[in-house]
């Protein structure tokens, strides 16, 4: 018998990637890929698998969440501005759940740490691109005078990393404006 | 009157690599049963349920491994070394559980669906807060504020 998929295989990977962002990679089996997308489960055993839709979902994920504020921030003409306007960004994501839990990519990072080499392989894409794009902004801000230190450029583009893995925890117990004044506290440190 | 045929810390400290090594959804009962040697019964019935079971190693968690991690920033040593023995403390790599903080990891999983979770994480990073702003007090010009969890979580995936 011919199984008609009814549906792309991006829209497949969109709504695997919505199930791992709840549930994380480990807990969900194919079991439960299939009913959550609807195909039976022969299609997760031998067609797509959850691998297969994991590893997209990240890619997705880059696409469609990281990319375009990276992007944003890397055209923008202000320094450190730019930055404050990206976490806020962040905020109203985390807390309106257009991320519906956390950053998927902390959550991934968390769950499986080095466990995988492809997952290593897309942290290793996604940080690179990350700390690029923020160099470029602090080399702006560098310009514009907002930094005196142009040696200190690489550190405050690695400790703005890490201001993602804080704010994926913190919005789960504190308040906008905490998280606001937080990032404010943040951004400050960088003279 | 029946005794209980097991202690109660011992298995709260079993089960924590397990949830810490796969998190909790997809630690199944069995494998608490498995390592930790006491039937499922027993487990119920001290814990009420899987859940019971995670709540109670997060306090053990919390008493036995970060309690002394906390105690490292009310140490007589200059600030910045009490600094860097806290964060440091948490990125040993011992072979019995991942780096980092079982908290951390969990309230990763939980806190968003678990209420007991978000609490015990408010608490808990409530309590290294207040620890952080004790030690900054010691010097007036320290503003008492924390960029800790930052290098404790990217050392997650720096080791």
């Amino acid at each position: 018998m011919a199984h008609t998929l009814n549906k792309s295989y991006d829209e497949f990977v969109d709504e695997a990637q919505h199930l791992f962002w709840m549930e994380g990679y480990k807990s969900v089996t194919a079991k439960d890929l299939a009913a959550h997308l609807d195909v039976s489960p022969s299609i997760i055993y031998n067609k797509y698998t959850k691998d297969m839709l994991f590893l997209d979902a990240l890619d997705r994920y880059i696409l469609n969440y990281s990319d375009p504020v990276l992007t944003m921030i890397r055209e923008s003409s202000e320094g450190l501005e730019s930055f404050r306007d990206f976490f806020n960004k962040l905020i109203d994501a985390l807390l309106d759940k257009t991320f519906p839990k956390s950053c998927l990519v902390v959550n991934t990072v968390l769950e499986l740490n080095n466990e995988s080499v492809h997952v290593a392989d897309f942290y290793e894409r996604y940080f690179t691109n990350m700390i690029d794009t923020y160099k470029a902004v602090l080399e702006k801000a560098y310009d514009l005078g907002e930094i005196k230190d142009k040696h200190r450029i690489q550190e405050y583009a690695e400790f703005l990393v890490g201001v993602i893995f804080s704010m994926s925890i913190f919005y789960k117990i504190k308040s906008k404006a905490e998280l606001q004044q937080y990032i404010d506290d943040q951004l400050s440190l960088i003279v | 009157m029946r005794y209980k045929e097991f202690n109660r810390n011992a298995v709260l400290e079993k089960s924590i690599p397990l949830f810490w090594k796969n998190g909790f959804a997809a630690t199944p009962i069995s494998a608490l049963v498995e390592i930790t040697g006491v039937n499922r019964f027993s487990l119920y019935s001290e814990f009420e349920n899987k859940e019971g079971i995670l709540h109670n190693a997060l306090d053990l968690y919390f008493e036995r491994y970060a309690q002394p991690k906390l105690d490292l920033l009310d140490a007589e040593v200059d600030i910045t070394d009490a600094l860097k023995n806290f964060l440091n403390s948490y990125l040993v790599n011992i072979e019995k559980h991942p780096p980092g903080c079982f908290c951390i990891y969990i309230g990763t999983e939980m806190a968003d669906s678990d209420v007991i979770v978000k609490e015990k994480l408010d608490n808990y990073i409530n309590t290294i807060e207040s620890c952080l702003k004790n030690l900054l007090n010691r010097d007036a010009e320290l503003k008492a504020k924390s960029d800790f969890l930052k290098r404790q979580l990217s050392g997650l995936f720096c080791s």
